[in-house]
């Protein structure tokens, strides 16, 4: 009798294991990110679906990383559980995006190119994407800002160069982005302005040529041309980073849009930042679909590059942006009327340096704040439907 | 006594309207289209946030003559750097695509050597140029030059060559039985002939000079009208985009004007309207 119960057992056991191993990777994967996600586990993020199909106008940023997550939603599959799905408008920079907004219902971008739009045109920022880190200055290998090595500045140790070395240098980098803050920032470190430079305006992709063919003294670049430029053996010397700045990048919606799709924008919005939870967990993955976004946009890079530019992303995950974007705090420069929330906070302080070269004004920056134009609203939408949620449960 | 003959349109056009009726009627045009422009955004036909009013751009003008915002450098400063780099285009445009022009259209050797070459090169757009001009020239004047210099020589090769071979029959038979040689036949004949031609060829090419400006300041620039309109795109500024674009119009105007002036001077004896 013993045998018959421990062959009986055996059998079981065996049986139940098989059955585990069947069971599709998909399966798992959607098993482990419904029991992550707070939701239902009707969808993979616990998302309700959109009652009727809805189709979405993306304003896709071609090669960059704030933007790979709507890639993904989709390829995933779980923009389709939603019962939503993308018609791709895909742009390479941020002004030629605000100017097209009538296109398109929802977007990420660059802080300077969201800064733009909410004032040139009826979008708002409803959200930051990620922390631009990827923002480097190279300088060739026998340039005297490299040779004088690094440590010169106190609290940003892996500045290089002495404010001398600095001083009266050419820079090719795209004026009016994020790049030009984080030169502005590291002469700032050195005491210096961007007066004691030469800056000569150029798209990334032509810098790195120019560079390459002997032009300037440094030059200014971001992502997969960074990595390129340190391919080509440029020497890093300042960056994002290494000044330890906050260079939000930001989610756009068109006033239209919030208006006409609100349920859309919402839901989709809370789906950014769960594919963002999702690709922290799946580093490969979100390497691969990286990857795979630069080959159909035509962005050069390679699968190493992908890793490393992947590696390098600074986002966040749902439950702190609906904290950032709703926290109060005070306005660091001191000139709003109103409390501030924190994102609004970064992204007036990225702001506030345009501004200082005269490329803004006060009354734009009133503009912002007066007419919310950093607004809070989605979040608040999402944020009181959790609480709904909770209080039914 | 003699009356004095009215100067009348051969085609019998505006027969009673004088010069200075005319020179009316052009401002009166401009003026018009400004008054419709500026009533449009009046009566908010057009949203003022996308586009300036003429009087809004007007005080801007005035401004930016002192004022270096948002594009760092003001008015007169851009414009002189524009004008630097479309005019050293121009003039080497000029310089090297008349003479090829008049030299192919003449000689036939030179036209069968150089006309292979020059259809290659004539269908390529200036822009395409830029990737490869950074690396042969860098970024500075000799790079826009060289861009600008493209979009103006053919104009000026294409005008001087079909100017040239336009020279009536008899004029050159004229010389021969004079006993002029070749070359004099083409000084002193084949030349002041192609000449209105070569003229239409140069106001031409300062237009397509002035139009590729704003390409050639994307190249590299920290100066310039071009510049200017790339800065205004980027802070979402529609009224310096569109003074950028009026400055860039009304100086290619002021050129038109002064280069009819020169023309007349030189071809005068062609009658030209």
């Amino acid at each position: 009798m013993k045998k018959l119960w421990s062959v009986l057992l055996a059998v079981l056991l065996t049986m139940s294991l098989l059955t585990g191993c069947g069971a599709s990777d998909t399966e798992t994967k959607g098993t482990e990110e419904a029991e992550n996600s707070s939701g239902s586990g009707e969808t993979t993020f616990g998302i309700t679906p959109m009652e009727e199909a809805t189709t979405i106008n993306l304003g896709y940023f071609s090669g960059t990383l704030h933007a790979v997550p709507f890639y993904i939603m989709e390829q995933e599959g779980f923009l389709d559980e939603l019962n939503m799905e993308f018609e791709y408008q895909s742009f390479v920079n941020g002004p030629a995006m605000m100017e097209a907004s009538s296109s398109w219902d929802i977007c990420s971008t660059g802080g300077p190119g969201g800064i733009s739009g909410v004032l040139g045109y009826d979008v708002s920022i409803i959200g930051v994407c990620d922390n631009d880190s990827m923002l480097n200055l190279y300088v060739r290998e026998d340039s005297p800002i490299y040779k004088a090595g690094k440590g010169h500045v106190e609290d940003y140790p892996d500045i290089y160069g002495t404010p001398e070395d600095w001083k009266g240098t050419t820079w090719i980098l795209p004026v009016g982005t994020t790049m030009h803050k984080v030169l502005g920032s590291t002469l700032e470190k050195l005491g210096l302005t961007l007066d004691d430079v030469n800056v000569i305006n150029m798209d990334v992709t032509s810098a790195l040529s120019a560079f390459k063919a002997g032009e300037a003294d440094g030059l200014g670049v971001w992502i997969s041309v960074a990595l390129s430029a340190e391919e080509a053996g440029f020497k890093k010397v300042g960056g994002a980073k290494i000044n330890k700045d906050m260079i939000p990048s930001v989610l756009v919606a068109t006033d239209e849009a919030l208006e006409t799709k609100y349920e859309a924008i919402c839901k989709l919005y809370e789906l950014y930042y769960r594919t963002v939870e999702w690709c922290y967990d799946h580093p490969k993955e979100f390497a691969q679909h990286f990857y795979d976004t630069c080959e159909i946009e035509g962005i050069a890079c390679s699968e190493d590059v992908a890793k490393k530019i992947t590696e390098s992303f600074e986002s966040y995950d749902l439950e702190y942006m609906l904290d950032y974007m709703t926290t109060e705090c005070d306005d660091d420069a001191g000139l709003a009327k109103r409390k501030i929330s924190t994102a609004e906070r970064d992204i007036l302080n990225l702001f506030d340096f345009f501004k200082g070269l005269d490329m803004y004004t006060e009354e734009d920056r009133d503009f912002i704040i007066d007419n919310n134009k950093i607004t809070n609203v989605v979040v608040e939408t999402i944020k009181s439907e959790a609480t709904e949620t909770e209080n039914e449960a | 006594m003699k009356k004095r003959k009215k100067k009348t349109d051969p085609l019998g056009r505006g027969r009673n309207c004088s010069k200075y009726t005319y020179q009316m009627l052009s401002i009166a045009g401009i003026l018009s289209f400004l008054l419709v422009w500026q009533l449009l955004l009046e009566f908010g036909i057009l949203s003022d946030r996308y586009i300036s009013k003429p009087t809004e751009l007007v005080a801007l003008f005035i401004q930016k003559m002192t004022d270096s915002s948002p594009d760092g450098s003001t008015l007169p400063i851009a414009t002189l750097a524009s004008l630097q780099v479309a005019l050293t285009g121009l003039l080497l445009a000029i310089v090297t695509g008349v003479p090829l022009g008049l030299l192919m259209g003449w000689y036939k050797g030179l036209d069968k050597f150089f006309k292979p070459i020059f259809e290659i090169i004539r269908p390529i757009p200036p822009i395409s140029w830029i990737p490869l001009t950074i690396v042969w020239l860098g970024i500075g004047l000799k790079a826009k030059a060289f861009i600008i210099f493209f979009a103006a020589f053919i104009p000026c090769v294409i005008n001087s060559y079909t100017g040239i071979k336009l020279t009536q029959q008899v004029l050159i038979n004229v010389a021969k039985t004079c006993g002029a040689s070749n070359f004099t036949i083409f000084w002193k004949v084949g030349i002041p002939s192609a000449m209105p031609m070569t003229f239409a060829g140069i106001r031409v090419a300062f237009g397509n000079a002035w139009s590729t400006l704003v390409a050639a300041e994307m190249l590299a620039a920290n100066a310039g009208l071009g510049y200017m309109i790339l800065m205004g795109r980027s802070f979402a500024r529609p009224d310096i985009i569109m003074l950028g674009m009026v400055c860039i119009g009304a100086l290619g105007a002021l050129f038109t004007f002064i280069l009819g002036i020169v023309e007349k001077r030189i071809v005068g004896w062609r009658n030209v309207k």
